[in-house]
């Protein structure tokens, strides 16, 4: 805008900061671009646009590795797709549902032929998926489900059993050890979430000593956890028992009531058989009693199945053998079971 | 006027105004030479329609900034609009519902009262909500989902213009920096979108909502042909892409045609030089705010149309720094007094095709902050000197 007032000769060293920032404007471009291209893996080459047209495509859209079990889920799945060459992938992960609805629509203007999701929320993602479901692409939705049944097929883990078989635990031990205080830790709102909290209040219902003192979402992360039980422990006096539902949150509970000198006091229900957590029952901690198994090999389970569809070009006849709703089912893990779910070489 | 050099004058500025284009364009032909399905119309669509929410925000952060301003209150306050409209809308759609349900609950409580059982009443919806459902009903905006649609968008609004309106005052009235005065607001709006929520989402009720935000108009190409069982499936200009058009050229004949316009520039050039031109720039200054609210409620209204929900943790997170970046990149000074709105569509567009081009070769999702910040610093730095 005007920036020369008039009457202003303009030299020649100022005709040059013209052209450099002209050329500033189109380097800047550029090196964004190549600074991306550069920041590119080795072994990772560009995306081939030929593609064997017998190849089945796969997209399979993941939460970003930001906790433990979303760890083990994209060690999982690049585990399963390097088993199966058969089909070309494409494999994304998303720190949240925004960019998550953005690699799914980047995976639909690819052309892929199926998609393996396991969503960041389960609401947001409804949406994206219903307009992959109309275009015809086979959808395998695993753990986090959509809120309408747009998938093909629906693969978690029985978090109702889950709920109810930790809460069962909990309620006995507290009943047992003449302990009334609780508090529930919730995750990220999603239909695992939900399903997990609703059967664990079922059962705490039917034990009517036991007394609920807070219920806060810890979004299944070690860091909002800590800060979650440090809220509950300057509120409350007196806490019994923790009832955490995930292991990473176990961790940051922890080190709460590490931090506060209250280890003594109370124990500690988590889930999803993390192995230094397990290990912990193993050698009868007495803050962590038990676990609940929640195996992030379930990815792998989608997408072998989603391959099996897919190949050989028959998905029509094989799909109308699929059950559309999958429940892997969970255990108690205890002192005495322990070492059968303990894997030390694993990445959870 | 003609000076000894004004041909080079004339060259200088004109190549300093399209530089952002240029690159822009430069970038577009070297992505399709490395991935040609990077060049496939649905591709560009999905680009354009990823961006179009924070286009909209980059539009009214391009205003508050020439104006001197900044805002880095627009995601916070986007998810707490958004969040507030599904909630309203709830309350109005499944509002007869609630006001049932809240009813037998004081029935059964009665009941047990009656029997000498005394525990507190407990309403599955609060007081608060089956009054406003109550009110909804009687106007004749209870039951239906495109009534409910429709007070979500003015709720919407209506908080998004509020939360600018404080912006403003605060910053033209109590003097704060606006630095400080939105980061306030950032914090604040942020804790009352997660309270109202629990920690949790705002899920729309139904699905007629959904399509603002997902739909858009058909284009003459095919994406999948017709089958047996169903129908060929056309590409769509999304709607927000056109929203975010759209609002940037009114934005752009506001800035440039209106006196308004006018006044923003001379605010944010040299402010005490516009109070002695007799410019109300408190007046100014809080206009600007509340254009940026409406079009943060704009993009509130799409982006929970689009996904349906509102996470009250998550949405607009960070969106602003997004928004700043497309501004600076678009060659708007953050000093004030001077940009253009298209330019900073074409720093939107930039973002949008390098983000693009990083998700085709794979780079991790983590990397693709350290692109970003790489590019403003060089937008910038490049962009000062050849000022100097």
């Amino acid at each position: 805008m005007g920036s020369i007032p008039p009457g202003t000769r303009k030299t020649e060293k100022s005709n040059m900061k013209n052209r450099r920032e002209f050329i500033g404007g189109v380097a800047s471009g550029v090196a964004g671009g190549v600074a991306g291209a550069a920041l590119v893996g080795p072994g990772v080459g560009v995306a081939s646009a030929q593609v064997d047209g017998k190849k089945p495509r796969i997209g399979v859209s993941v939460p970003a590795a930001n906790h433990g079990w979303t760890a083990g889920i994209t060690w999982w799945a690049r585990r399963a797709m390097a088993l199966n060459p058969g089909a070309e992938w494409i494999f994304t992960s998303a720190g949240g549902p925004e960019k998550q609805i953005a690699d799914i629509e980047d995976m639909m203007a690819k052309g892929v032929d199926a998609l393996v999701v396991l969503a960041t929320e389960s609401a947001p993602l409804t949406p994206v998926a219903e307009k992959a479901h109309q275009r015809g692409i086979y959808i395998v939705n695993v753990d986090r489900g959509f809120l309408k049944p747009v998938a093909d097929v629906f693969l978690e883990g029985d978090n109702k059993a889950f709920g109810r078989k930790s809460a069962e635990f909990v309620a006995e031990k507290m009943k047992k050890e003449g302990r009334t205080n609780l508090v529930v830790l919730e995750g990220i709102p999603s239909t695992v979430n939900t399903d997990r909290v609703e059967a664990a209040l079922e059962v705490f219902k039917g034990y009517p000593e036991i007394k609920i003192l807070g219920r806060q979402s810890g979004m299944w992360n070690r860091e909002k956890a800590l800060t979650v039980m440090q809220n509950f422990l300057s509120q409350h006096p007196k806490i019994d028992a923790v009832w955490a539902q995930d292991d990473d949150m176990l961790l940051g509970v922890r080190q709460a009531m590490k931090e506060a000198g209250r280890e003594k006091e109370m124990w500690v229900l988590g889930g999803a058989g993390m192995k230094d957590v397990v290990k912990m029952v193993m050698d009868n901690d007495p803050v962590v009693p038990a676990n609940i198994t929640y195996p992030p090999s379930m990815i792998a389970t989608g997408i072998h199945l989603c391959f099996s569809v897919l190949r050989d070009g028959k998905r029509k006849a094989v799909a109308q053998f699929m059950p559309r709703h999958l429940k892997i089912d969970v255990d108690l893990v205890t002192p005495e079971n322990a070492k059968d779910f303990y894997f030390p070489e694993s990445v959870y | 006027m003609s000076l000894s050099s004004g041909s080079n004058v004339h060259w200088g500025d004109r190549l300093t105004k399209f530089g952002p284009v240029v690159a822009l364009a430069l970038l577009v032909v070297v992505t399709g030479m490395l991935e040609s399905s990077f060049l496939r119309p649905e591709n560009l669509v999905n680009i354009l329609r990823q961006q179009s929410f924070v286009g909209i925000l980059a539009v009214g952060m391009t205003v508050v900034v020439i104006s001197g301003g900044i805002d880095l209150s627009v995601g916070a306050m986007m998810g707490l609009a958004g969040g507030v409209g599904i909630w309203v809308m709830n309350t109005a759609v499944g509002g007869a519902k609630m006001v049932a349900e809240n009813a037998a609950a004081r029935v059964r409580h009665a009941e047990d009262a009656a029997l000498g059982l005394t525990m507190p009443l407990e309403l599955p919806w609060s007081a608060g909500r089956e009054w406003l459902a109550g009110v909804f009903g009687q106007v004749g905006l209870g039951g239906s989902e495109v009534g409910g649609m429709f007070v979500a968008v003015v709720a919407t609004m209506g908080v998004a213009m509020l939360a600018g309106l404080c912006n403003g005052v605060l910053i033209a009235k109590g003097r704060l920096a606006p630095f400080i005065a939105t980061l306030g607001g950032l914090a604040a709006y942020r804790s009352l979108s997660l309270s109202l929520a629990d920690g949790g989402e705002f899920r729309a009720e139904g699905s007629v909502f959904a399509r603002i935000g997902t739909g858009g108009i058909d284009l003459p190409y095919v994406i999948r042909p017709a089958t047996e069982t169903a129908k060929a499936i056309y590409l769509q200009l999304p709607y927000p892409v056109i929203a975010m058009f759209v609002i940037a050229a009114v934005v752009a004949v506001v800035l440039n045609r209106t006196r308004f316009g006018r006044y923003v520039y001379a605010v944010g050039n040299n402010e005490r030089a516009a109070v002695y031109s007799a410019i109300n720039v408190d007046r100014v200054k809080i206009k600007v705010y509340v254009l940026m609210g409406a079009l943060v409620g704009l993009a509130a209204c799409l982006l929970s149309s689009r996904m349906n929900s509102v996470s009250s943790s998550t949405t607009g997170n960070l969106a602003e720094l997004d928004a700043i970046a497309a501004v600076v990149i678009g060659g708007t000074r953050m000093q004030g007094g001077s940009g253009r709105i298209w330019g900073t569509i074409v720093g939107v567009l930039m973002l949008g095709v390098i983000s693009n081009m990083l998700n085709f070769l794979d780079v991790s999702p983590y990397l693709q902050g350290l692109v970003k910040g790489l590019i403003i610093v060089a937008a910038v730095l490049l962009q000062s000197a050849g000022r100097k």
